[in-house]
């Protein structure tokens, strides 16, 4: 069975049960408000070969108790949804077993606590993205005016201005001499990152599993689609095939980071390309929220990341 | 010449000592950025240019030498120790520091020590998880092993347990481990391609080459964390050592045992640094 960790009233957890009730998958659910009062996670690690039965322990609900043995994956919406959590000691603690289990885990895990800190700084996938073969804009994040002037002056328009952490903020193109107006004299520069506006076709994909690649195409003419009416465009999501070999690119970008859901923020260049190193990577997203996708596209992301979590029979045979 | 970059090392002032020393012995430009100036008057940048990776450091002006404030994939950069940047008066603020700071240690092409940042399970991960993900490393073969872990209410089982070290006072999770018999208390201290074996309850006595086996896995351990300095604390199955198998109680990625050998003026202490630095500096030691 699939065991599901997450507030209850976020859209994407609510989102995801609905779909495995629907379809008649076998899950547990764990509401994160319930960690430490009516929900505990008893853990216990052997040292010893890797393999089958390492790791043990138990879902402990107040009246029945799920053994790990039954769980064939995990998916976690923990600390999403803008709840505040009890901070009793009790819950701390479950939170943070819970945290642990992600990590240790043996079967698959959408996502793991660790890997899902690279999206904390934007800088800090780059040097994947790029191993994987896919481009990443010019970028300048921090540094002196000199630098910005520099890095501004040397690109063709206007450069957009959007944040290094995962803070959401909203993109905008600025011109070098309204980022000079906007610096107060004496005071430290804030560390806001620079990039080169891409031409293109903004490209949503989600790997599931490092496997299979769903992707659709955002329509748009606002800067940033993923806010369609602070800008009063609107926004269309197009289901679409990516190349091959980009999607290869995804894959093995998914996989380096240790991701088994991900949703790649990609630019298609004017006319489209085979070649993944014509398209562009913005970001991967470690804890995407995969609804809005779905229900605008109608890819079956939810149906992939549970056949993922607790493969049909068939397919494990 | 590679440019030596050391942050927060006058925490570790005879360690920093060493340091200096070798970076003057080999005429190597040497930046000097203290805990307090790190984030305020020596900021870091990251720069992406046509698909390659820059970084820097704005204030950061070497202390002989000169140079651009880029640092080169021939640089040598360690941050010894750093604290959360001093905070703004917008906690947005706060994080796009930290943001950056993690992406310059992440993206900084010089060769850097422990290297940290959001992709470096060795300052992101709880020690104990990293013992369990990453034990044993050699597998059969190995000599190496992580104590049995256990979390929530203490076993009652008749064995021992004792609470991990530092894990309630961050997270808050109840984490017990235990051993079997455990032999004698031993430092190990890995640099780079050279470990020493220190034991713990003979403070006055030196540091040895472990057994090949053990030396094998702390070396596989160490790169399996992604770490090129690594302090380990492990105990032998018997009093008698050997390689009969050891079980690893904690790691640090701080030099902070390393600082104590060398203020007792251990030359066995001495020379694993003078001898990792220079290789440093004459290229033939990789760090990540």
């Amino acid at each position: 069975m699939i065991l599901v960790m997450g507030p209850v009233d976020e859209l994407v957890t609510a989102f995801f049960l609905a779909h495995l009730t629907a379809t008649r998958r076998e899950y547990v659910f764990v509401d994160e408000r319930h960690l430490g009062t009516q929900v505990h996670l008893e853990l216990d690690w052997r040292p010893g070969p890797p393999g089958a039965g390492k790791l043990t322990g138990a879902v402990r609900f107040p009246t029945w108790s799920v053994p790990l043995e039954q769980v064939s994956g995990i998916f976690s919406r923990l600390g999403t949804g803008g709840i505040e959590p009890p901070q009793t000691p009790g819950s701390l603690a479950q939170r943070a077993h819970a945290a642990a289990l992600l990590d240790l885990f043996q079967g698959p895990v959408a996502n793991r606590a660790t890997a899902m800190l690279s999206n904390g700084s934007k800088p800090c996938q780059y040097a994947a993205i790029l191993a994987a073969g896919l481009r990443v804009p010019d970028t300048l994040a921090g540094g002196a005016p000199w630098h910005w002037e520099r890095f501004a002056r040397g690109l063709e328009g206007d450069p957009v201005i959007k944040s290094v952490s995962d803070e959401r903020s909203l993109v905008k193109q600025v011109s070098w001499e309204e980022a000079r107006a906007a610096m107060r004299p004496g005071h430290p520069l804030p560390p806001h990152q620079f990039q080169q506006r891409i031409p293109g076709t903004n490209v949503r994909a989600h790997v599931v599993g490092a496997r299979e690649v769903l992707a659709c195409r955002a329509e748009s003419l606002a800067l940033d689609y993923r806010h369609p009416d602070m800008t009063g465009h609107t926004v269309r999501l197009r289901a679409m095939e990516l190349p091959a070999p980009v999607a290869d690119a995804c894959r093995q970008l998914s996989r380096a980071l240790g991701l088994e859901l991900t949703g790649i923020d990609l630019i298609e260049p004017p006319g489209g390309s085979n070649s993944p190193a014509d398209w562009v990577c913005l970001e991967v997203n470690t804890c995407p929220g995969f609804m809005w996708f779905e229900q605008h596209s109608g890819l079956p992301i939810a149906r992939a990341l549970a056949d993922h979590l607790h493969p049909p029979l068939s397919s494990s045979c | 010449m590679p440019r030596l970059v050391l942050i927060g090392a006058e925490q570790f002032p005879h360690l920093s000592d060493v340091l200096h020393h070798e970076a003057r012995r080999a005429d190597a430009p040497l930046t000097d950025i203290s805990v307090e100036a790190w984030g305020t008057s020596a900021t870091p940048w990251v720069e992406v240019k046509d698909g390659r990776l820059r970084a820097g450091l704005l204030g950061a002006a070497p202390s002989s030498g000169a140079g651009d404030d880029a640092l080169g994939p021939e640089d040598v950069l360690w941050c010894l120790f750093e604290k959360p940047f001093p905070p703004t008066q917008s906690p947005y603020l706060d994080t796009e520091h930290e943001a950056l700071r993690d992406g310059f240690h992440t993206c900084c092409p010089a060769r850097s020590i422990n290297r940290r940042g959001l992709l470096a399970p060795l300052w992101t991960m709880a020690v104990w998880r990293l013992l369990a993900l990453r034990l044993p490393v050699r597998q059969e073969d190995s000599v190496l092993r992580a104590p049995h872990f256990h979390l929530g209410p203490c076993p009652e089982d008749g064995r021992r347990w004792k609470p991990w070290p530092r894990e309630a006072e961050f997270s808050r999770a109840e984490v017990w481990w235990t051993v079997p018999a455990p032999g004698a208390l031993h430092l190990a201290v890995v640099m780079g391609s050279r470990v020493t074996l220190w034991p713990l309850e003979a403070p006055d006595g030196g540091g040895v080459r472990p057994p090949p086996g053990l030396e094998a896995d702390l070396l596989q351990l160490a790169a399996a964390c992604g770490a090129d300095v690594l302090e380990v604390l492990l105990v032998p199955s018997t009093d008698s050592g050997g390689d009969a198998g050891w079980t690893v109680l904690q790691l640090s990625a701080l030099p902070e045992e390393l600082e104590t050998l060398l203020a007792r003026e251990h030359p066995e202490a001495r020379a694993q640094v003078e001898h990792f630095v220079r290789s440093l500096l004459q290229g033939q030691e990789v760090a990540r």
